[in-house]
């Protein structure tokens, strides 16, 4: 009970101080694991590779999830992308730079459940969208030349037969 | 309650471990040499800022039939990536699959119309390990007991019906068979017929024979049967996948 109570300093990449619950912090394992090596201690934790609106959102996300079971990495059996609730949907309504940062700040701080949410997320505005529609939302370019395209193309056509 | 402090000067002492991009996701050898092999050409997109390991994760996502292998027109990266995903796929069922044991039966039609009937038991004794990533790899069934007693001489029929039917050794309701007939008088065989049975019985297989490599020169005088089939996966669902090939070998 007494750690729950207990305070957590984290420093974003361009300095700016974040202070939250250390029930919070370790809902990310890297923090987590830092934390118990550490023990003890007043000093911030700096987050290099985290900006300081990106560490917003994710402290946002682990206060609203802080009650949540722990969930392990392998623990990953169900891959599908449309049991995301209200709350989360809403949190994911950022633009595309945001939600990219999130999946690597997620990723880099060992977050899974909001990993999987921003990955979910991305999956979901892939899903029903022809090829050129997802290079245009994306902005992705198409490097296949046309010999390699068609040839991609052949392969696809036995599944496309179905 | 989050407290921010703008603009506080961090006095910290910790040590920040650098961890990979791919620290949460694992990242073995294959990955490291696609991230090697990235194209240029998709830095403008935010996707490049994303390591393989993660645009993997993102794109296992998408159900496997039928976006997935429209997905792998959009780039070199993508195709490549979902080479991945099906690959693991593709490993993990056939996993779950062995052991299998497997029946050949070859009906064979000679010019006189005379039918003969080949039993060859296979079993499918080693779950084989492709070196790379692909969505095709071969599956070689060994013959357990061969019972081909006359020798298939391509002169001596003109036309063989391929009978392949597999079956878990735990009985299993997960048994699956196949059909397909064959000329085998041509150079390269042509289905005339696929017949899936049962279907019942495989919800969650399905199997279909989009073409045969048996060539008449494989066929000689007594012979054995070495029965390779190559499947294509088709990521529908779990253990989906068809017969790309089905081809003979001598053994001696």
């Amino acid at each position: 009970m007494a750690t729950e109570l207990k305070k957590v300093k984290l420093t974003s990449s361009e300095g700016t101080e974040f202070i939250i619950d250390r029930k919070v912090a370790e809902k990310s394992v890297l923090l987590k694991n830092m934390l118990e090596d550490v023990g003890e201690s007043d000093m911030a934790i700096p987050l290099p590779n985290v900006t300081g609106p990106i560490l917003n959102k994710v402290i946002d996300y682990c206060t609203h999830h802080r009650d949540d079971p722990f969930v392990s990495q392998e623990d990953d059996s169900k891959k599908v992308s449309d049991d995301i609730d209200d709350w989360d949907a809403e949190f994911c309504k950022v633009d595309q730079g945001t939600l990219f940062e999130l999946i690597l700040s997620a990723n880099y701080l060992d977050i899974k459940p909001l990993l999987d949410l921003t990955c979910k997320t991305v999956a979901n505005m892939i899903k029903g969208k022809t090829p050129d529609e997802i290079r245009k939302t994306f902005n992705i370019t198409n490097d296949f030349t046309p010999e390699e395209e068609e040839h991609v193309r052949k392969e696809n056509e036995w599944c496309e037969e179905r | 309650m989050i407290n921010i402090y703008e603009n506080t000067v961090s006095t910290s002492k910790f040590t920040v471990q650098e961890k990979p991009a791919s620290s949460l996701l694992g990242q073995d050898e294959n990955d490291l040499s696609l991230l090697k092999h990235r194209s240029p050409t998709t830095k403008s997109s935010l996707f490049s800022t994303l390591p393989i390991p993660l645009i993997k994760k993102i794109l296992s996502y998408i159900s496997y039939f039928p976006d997935i292998p429209h997905l792998r027109l959009v780039c070199k990266t993508w195709s490549k990536v979902i080479d991945q995903i099906l690959f693991d796929h593709i490993i993990d069922n056939f996993s779950k699959l062995h052991p299998i044991v497997a029946t050949l039966t070859l009906r064979c039609h000679d010019h006189s119309k005379v039918i003969t009937e080949h039993e060859i038991q296979m079993e499918l004794r080693t779950i084989p390990k492709p070196e790379k990533y692909t969505t095709k790899f071969r599956i070689e069934f060994l013959p357990i007991i061969t019972s081909l007693k006359k020798p298939l001489v391509k002169d001596l029929f003109k036309s063989v019906e391929v009978f392949f039917r597999c079956y878990y050794t735990d009985e299993s309701k997960c048994n699956f068979e196949i059909k397909d007939k064959y000329h085998i008088n041509e150079e390269r065989g042509d289905i005339i017929e696929t017949k899936i049975l049962k279907e019942v019985e495989i919800s969650e297989i399905f199997m279909s024979s989009l073409g045969t490599c048996i060539k008449s020169q494989d066929f000689s005088h007594e012979i054995a049967a070495d029965l390779a089939i190559e499947f294509q996966y088709i990521p529908d669902q779990p253990m989906t996948f068809s017969v790309k090939s089905v081809g003979f070998r001598p053994l001696f």
